[in-house]
């Protein structure tokens, strides 16, 4: 048992010797390994990141009202139409935004602030978030937003449901493209491998040949072919991940800088551990499988 | 022990190599396989090996019917066979010693065993000086030598040799068949496939001899 496990460990080290005295062919098929594993866990990665801006909007949608209150008083009769809203069914808050706190607020975060200071008079007209009960469904709260468009203190109505329902169409659809590149990229990883495993087994087809000829089993032939398939899998996935980690750092930037601008907290994710760990067991896996075919079609010809 | 039953072989192109080939080589003796060339003496040897089945009839090897093996039993059929090649087949990556050593490692010897016996088998074929030699390196005959040693290094009760002397000259030649007869002496079942009518005078040695793939002399000392 333990010679066995020797001899593992010997195969493993020779392989990687091989590898190693063959540094260009090796680093060609890493590299075009990690590259086709590159794409797929980039799109991955992102899709998780705007996953998780979508959740969080998602969890407490709003409706927006503008109301076409005035007046001296608009700031009572405001909050008397919020309060007849929240005996409303299906209306879990209400928020009131005088004109006033608005253009406070406008005039703190924009530029414009000399400019409004300028005015005459508040062209800001009062405002009052509607949080709806958060188990409706978009396609409910959407009505509720036309209902009280009907209103006549209301203006006009801003419902954010709409875009948040068309951004995790998107999602979706990105999501379902997103798997199959991911079946494509473990095609991808299979055909590279079997080339070079084939490759490589003629390079070595005279030790294939004595070592069968002396006595050596078919899993003593294949043992080396597969640790190879296997490490190449694993190389490229590793490789593949400095890639993705290495884009995303390029792009976190910009996207960060636009997200800041949005008032969103989405930041770029990097790949976690154990993503890291699934994504190098897949493709050593999908290696090996590869290497197996390949050497198992080769023998049976032997 | 080998025994043939009423062996045929037809090659894939329907080419009949062996017809109705019966033949009995007790255990420990020495035989040499003569005839033209294209009789079917590879032939014979490789049925023994199981480089190729036969068509039709039994082989018998140390016992153990040929005609039933199937994988892994194929790989410790060989492994009780030890071969020497014309052409050697000797690994060009590797030392000598670590060629020599490659039918122990097969079979799942420790590290330390493989060494000594692979050390052990060079002694034999006086070539431990050159262990850690690559086989580039050496001479044909040298070469051979090393074959030889991986052949044997396994204790295997038969040895099979198919034109082990085709490429070298006579001299050399002559040390090559003086180690055969020495495995011999270990009670080693030895059968030498040689065109080479030298050595056939030797009168501890048995000849058969093939033409056109069936027996025309098979003479015992
Ligand atoms: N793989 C093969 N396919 C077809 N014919 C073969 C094959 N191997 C050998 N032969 C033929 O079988 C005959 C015997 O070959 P072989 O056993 O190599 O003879 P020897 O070793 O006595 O020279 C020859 O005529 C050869 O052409
Ligand atoms: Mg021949």
């Amino acid at each position: 048992m333990k010679v066995y496990f020797l001899r593992h460990l010997q195969v493993l080290f020779d392989t990687l010797g091989r590898m190693i005295r063959s540094p260009l062919p090796t680093f060609m098929a890493i590299m075009v390994l990690s590259i086709a594993i590159t794409l797929p866990l980039l799109l991955f990665k992102i899709a998780e990141s705007l996953d998780s801006v979508e959740t969080r909007w998602q969890g407490k949608p709003q409706i927006s009202l503008f109301l076409t209150l005035s007046g001296p008083d608009v700031d009572n009769r405001s909050r008397e139409f919020g309060q007849e809203l929240l005996g409303f069914h299906g209306i879990s808050d209400i928020e009131y935004i005088s004109p006033i706190e608005a253009l406070t607020e406008f005039k703190r975060t924009s530029e414009f602030g000399p400019i409004l200071d300028r005015l005459p008079e508040n062209p800001l007209p009062p405002l009052l978030v509607v949080f709806p009960n958060e188990s409706l469904t978009n396609g409910v709260v959407e009505q509720m937003a036309t209902q009280l468009s009907l209103r006549p203190e209301v203006d006009t109505v801003s419902y954010d449901g709409e875009w948040i329902q068309r951004f995790s169409g998107i999602i979706t659809v990105f999501k379902q493209v997103l798997y199959v590149l991911a079946v494509l990229m473990g095609l991808g990883i299979v055909l590279i491998v079997s080339n070079t495993a084939h490759l490589e087994i003629l390079s070595r087809r005279d030790e294939i040949e004595i070592v069968d000829q002396i006595g050596g089993t078919r899993m003593f032939i294949r043992r080396p072919f597969l640790y190879f398939g296997a490490l190449q899998g694993v190389f490229g996935a590793l490789l593949a991940l400095i890639l993705t980690n290495a884009s995303l750092l390029v792009i976190s930037y910009p996207v960060n800088t636009l997200a800041s601008l949005y008032e969103t907290d989405f930041k770029i994710q990097w790949v976690g551990f154990a993503s890291t760990a699934a994504v190098v067991f897949a493709a050593g896996v999908l290696g090996w499988v590869a290497a197996r075919v390949t050497i198992g079609n080769y023998l049976k010809r032997l | 022990m080998i025994r043939f039953n009423q062996v045929y072989k037809r090659y894939p192109n329907g080419f009949d190599a062996l017809k109705n080939i019966s033949l009995f080589i007790p255990q420990g003796s020495i035989t040499f396989l003569t005839g033209h060339s294209g009789a079917g003496k590879s032939t014979l040897l490789k049925l023994m090996s199981l480089s190729e089945v036969s068509t039709r009839g039994q082989v018998m090897v140390n016992d153990v019917d040929l005609a039933g093996l199937r994988g892994n039993k194929i790989a410790k059929h060989r492994r009780s066979v030890g071969c020497v090649f014309q052409d050697h087949k000797l690994l060009h990556d590797r030392t000598v010693q670590d060629n020599v050593a490659l039918p122990l490692i097969v079979a799942g010897v420790n590290d330390r065993e493989c060494r000594s016996r692979a050390r052990a088998a060079l002694d034999k074929v006086s070539l431990l000086d050159k262990a850690n030699r690559y086989p580039v390196s050496l001479s044909s005959g040298e070469q051979q030598r090393v074959g030889i040693a991986r052949a044997v290094v396994g204790r295997p009760k038969t040895l099979l040799a198919d034109e082990p002397t085709g490429n070298l000259d006579p001299g050399l030649a002559d040390e090559i068949m003086k180690l055969f007869f020495m495995f011999n002496q270990l009670d080693v079942t030895v059968l030498i496939a040689t065109h080479d009518t030298r050595h056939l005078a030797d009168a501890r040695a048995g000849i058969v001899e093939l033409s056109d793939g069936q027996i025309v002399s098979d003479q015992h000392p």
